[in-house]
């Protein structure tokens, strides 16, 4: 009798197990899959935030194929996704291997690369923009100290999404650096102790250890990365506002516009589809390729 | 027992989620008696008007209508202001998720570009009966009712000019051999002025001769209208952006003015505004922007110069006008009509003229007005005069969008002036349906 109520019923603890992760699925549901249903269904109307919402089938799409300016914020989304996203890795992995030491001073300067990560990416964005101003920003200062003429930054359509992006870089490479600092802990040191018997030097060491051994903290940070990257919005809403000339303008930039400036949430919703449906490929695909990282997890 | 707890805390987080999402379309929810009471006749109860106001919190109009809700709460003890100052930039979306979501305010100040596509919506009321019952309603400029006007009803009044003014700092004249009382009377003497006045450094300007903001419409749409050029036909409710006086306007931009200037986007932004920083030797800018200026560095009034512009073929130049408007779903519509009549009396203008310096709209202070301080104000009042206003059209978002996105080409040299133009007419065409 002692024996059996010490041992419920397996169907008990499933039934209670659902019910522990029922509030979850039930926020899922509500706040995630109900909305983006809406959206899929109002891509296909005319709805205007105010009441007017008509079947007019596929013309939204239809019309994002003759959209200049949508096509503009997607090569610029992609600009800015590889050239955020691989050199903040990049940098993140070397700054690990420089920080991945004790003491106090390199706890200190895992601090100072950290920091902007956690800092509001509004806050950010306005001080960079005074950064970059062309006249009294300090970018522009540093270069006429060493003779150079000053650049128009942010107002040269030319230079308005590097800034951009170099920006971004800045904030999250100490991200990624985290990142890397955790997965360098988990690397046995016995490896490198026999790749130096067998005269391995420090290339050798991190090309045929390290590297591979970080394939899953690389995967993890690139996956994450690219949908983070692919939603970039604060920092062209208010440092450039899409220009100058649409130059930095990017896909969630347009839907904002589309949406809530100019009353075409159908239109929008259609570029919110196309946004959905980009990430998903390129996350099913970083799965498929990616599989390496899993694996070496395993 | 810890079963029995386990499940009462679920189901009162699943209780609480249900709660937390069910939505009473704005205000606070209440007991019974709250929901069924009629606003309006519940007039010994405190009511709060929502007042969203726009731009610069810091601009003496936003301070002067802060001062007018104050005023009115200490003779009406049983209304109670809840405000926000919106950036300019953010009204557009901030106001269209809050009709959206239900949170609109009582009271909108709108401007004139904002009346037709809000009319248009349904969002605002019109103010006709409230205005022909209003004793004091002939005080007013017309044009102040005609500008607040869609389909014929007024669904804005008039209180605040926002005018463009040529300002010009005298010390600058005098230091490149200027009379600093004499600004340009023409186009062809502001190409000449603003060559002398550029300062460079190497091929880098370091002082404009004249500012010109690359990504703001506004300076656009001065000179096209001092060009004689019209970027929409009102009569018949069309762009012209293509208006070849409109374009000659821009071509005059782009040739012999911008060549002179600091790269800059916006005159909304001060931080960024060359002229603000003492980097521009004249340009056209917001009153009050310019008393701001003097505000806070007062030493600079003596050197600053104010006329209502530089003209073209014809005097022009840019004059939107602040307009109170009631939201339609508001439930004190009526509580709300009396502040503006208490905020546009003779009485709180003549407060807002004198310490607020905003040009009031009210015939019997204009002179008054100019009499307070005839350097700047005599300008300001005649650029009242002289001004027009973004056009008051139910696309008029879709109009600023491809106007600024044309001036914005043929400014950063993307296209040619003409090119540019057109492109914008067909693109803004192509998105009204006409």
């Amino acid at each position: 009798m002692l024996q059996r109520r010490l041992r419920p019923k397996r169907g008990f603890e499933d039934r209670i197990a659902y019910l522990l992760i029922l509030p979850y699925y039930f926020i899922f549901v509500y706040f995630m899959l109900i909305p983006i249903g809406e959206v899929v269904v109002n891509s296909f109307t005319n709805f205007n935030l105010f009441g007017q919402r008509d079947y007019i089938g596929l013309a939204n799409y239809a019309a994002l194929l003759q959209d200049e300016i949508f096509h503009k914020s997607i090569r610029n989304t992609f600009a800015y996704v590889i050239f955020t996203l691989f050199p903040s890795m990049a940098l993140g992995l070397s700054i690990a291997l420089l920080l991945n030491l004790k003491g106090y001073r390199t706890k200190l300067a895992r601090t100072a690369v950290f920091l902007p990560y956690i800092v509001s990416m509004v806050s950010v964005s306005m001080i960079w923009m005074l950064m970059f101003d062309p006249t009294i920003g300090l970018f522009n200062k540093v270069l006429q100290w060493f003779g150079a003429p000053p650049k128009a930054w942010l107002m040269d359509p030319k230079l308005a999404l590097p800034s951009i992006i170099v920006m971004g870089v800045w904030k999250s490479v100490g991200y990624s650096m985290i990142i890397y600092l955790a997965a360098l802990q988990g690397v046995p040191g016995d490896y490198y102790e026999a790749s130096q018997i067998d005269g391995a030097n420090r290339w050798h060491q991190f090309w045929h250890i390290t590297f591979p051994l970080l394939a899953p903290a690389t995967f993890f940070l690139a996956v994450t990365g690219l949908i983070t990257s692919f939603n970039v919005f604060d920092q062209v809403n208010i440092m450039t506002g899409g220009g100058p000339v649409n130059s930095t303008t990017v896909i969630v930039h347009q839907i904002y516009q589309r949406g809530f400036w100019e009353f075409k949430m159908g239109y929008a919703s259609a570029q919110s589809v196309v946004l959905l449906a980009g990430v998903l490929l390129i996350t099913a695909l970083n799965w498929k390729f990616g599989g390496y990282g899993r694996q070496a997890d395993r | 027992m810890k079963k029995g707890i386990a499940f009462a805390g679920l189901f009162a987080l699943m209780f609480a989620l249900l709660i937390g999402c069910s939505s009473n379309g704005g205000g606070s929810l209440s007991n019974v008696e709250e929901l069924n009471k009629e606003p309006d006749q519940a007039s010994d109860e405190q009511i709060v008007l929502r007042f969203w106001l726009r731009g610069n919190p810091e601009a003496p109009i936003v301070k002067s209508l802060v001062a007018d809700m104050k005023a009115y709460e200490e003779v009406n003890p049983n209304v109670k202001f809840e405000y926000e100052v919106i950036a300019v930039q953010d009204v557009e979306t901030k106001w269209n998720a809050a009709f959206a979501g239900g949170t609109a305010p009582d009271i909108f100040d709108a401007g004139i570009v904002h009346i037709a596509a809000r009319a248009n919506l349904n969002q605002f009321i019109p103010l006709d009966d409230y205005i022909n019952a209003w004793a004091e309603k002939d005080d007013i400029h017309d044009i102040v009712y005609e500008q607040g006007k869609f389909n014929g009803k007024v669904y804005g009044l008039g209180f605040g000019p926002g005018t463009y003014v040529f300002a010009y700092r005298k010390d600058f004249f005098e230091e490149a051999g200027l009379d600093p009382e004499s600004p340009p009377q023409n186009w062809e003497q502001l190409k000449v002025y603003s060559d002398l006045l550029t300062i460079r450094e190497g091929d880098t300007v370091v002082r404009s001769g004249f500012d010109v903001a690359r990504s703001d419409l506004i300076i656009a749409e001065i000179f096209a209208w001092q060009n004689g050029g019209k970027l929409v036909d009102l009569e018949q409710g069309k762009p012209t952006l293509d208006d070849p006086a409109v374009i000659e306007a821009i071509e005059f931009l782009v040739d012999e003015l911008i060549p002179n200037s600091i790269p800059f986007p916006s005159m909304q932004n001060f931080e960024q505004f060359p002229f603000m920083n003492g980097k521009a030797a004249m340009t056209y800018i917001n009153q009050d922007t310019i008393l701001n200026i003097i505000n806070e560095n007062p030493d600079w009034a003596e050197n600053i110069g104010v006329v209502s512009n530089v003209p073209g073929k014809v005097p022009a130049t840019f004059s939107g006008m602040r307009a109170f408007a009631i939201s339609s779903t508001s439930k004190y519509k009526d509580e709300a009509w009396k502040f503006i009549e208490f905020a546009m009396s003779k009485e709180r203008m003549s407060v807002r003229m004198k310490d607020y310096t905003v040009p009031p709209v009210r015939k019997s202070l204009q002179d008054e007005y100019i009499d307070l301080n005839p350097q700047f104000n005599r300008a300001f009042a005649e650029a009242v005069a002289i001004g027009y206003g973004r056009p008051p059209v139910t696309w008029s978002p879709l109009y600023t969008k491809y106007a600024q996105m044309g001036y914005e080409e043929a400014a950063f040299g993307a296209k040619t002036a003409e090119q540019a133009m057109k492109d914008a007419m067909t693109n803004l065409l192509r998105e009204i349906g006409q």
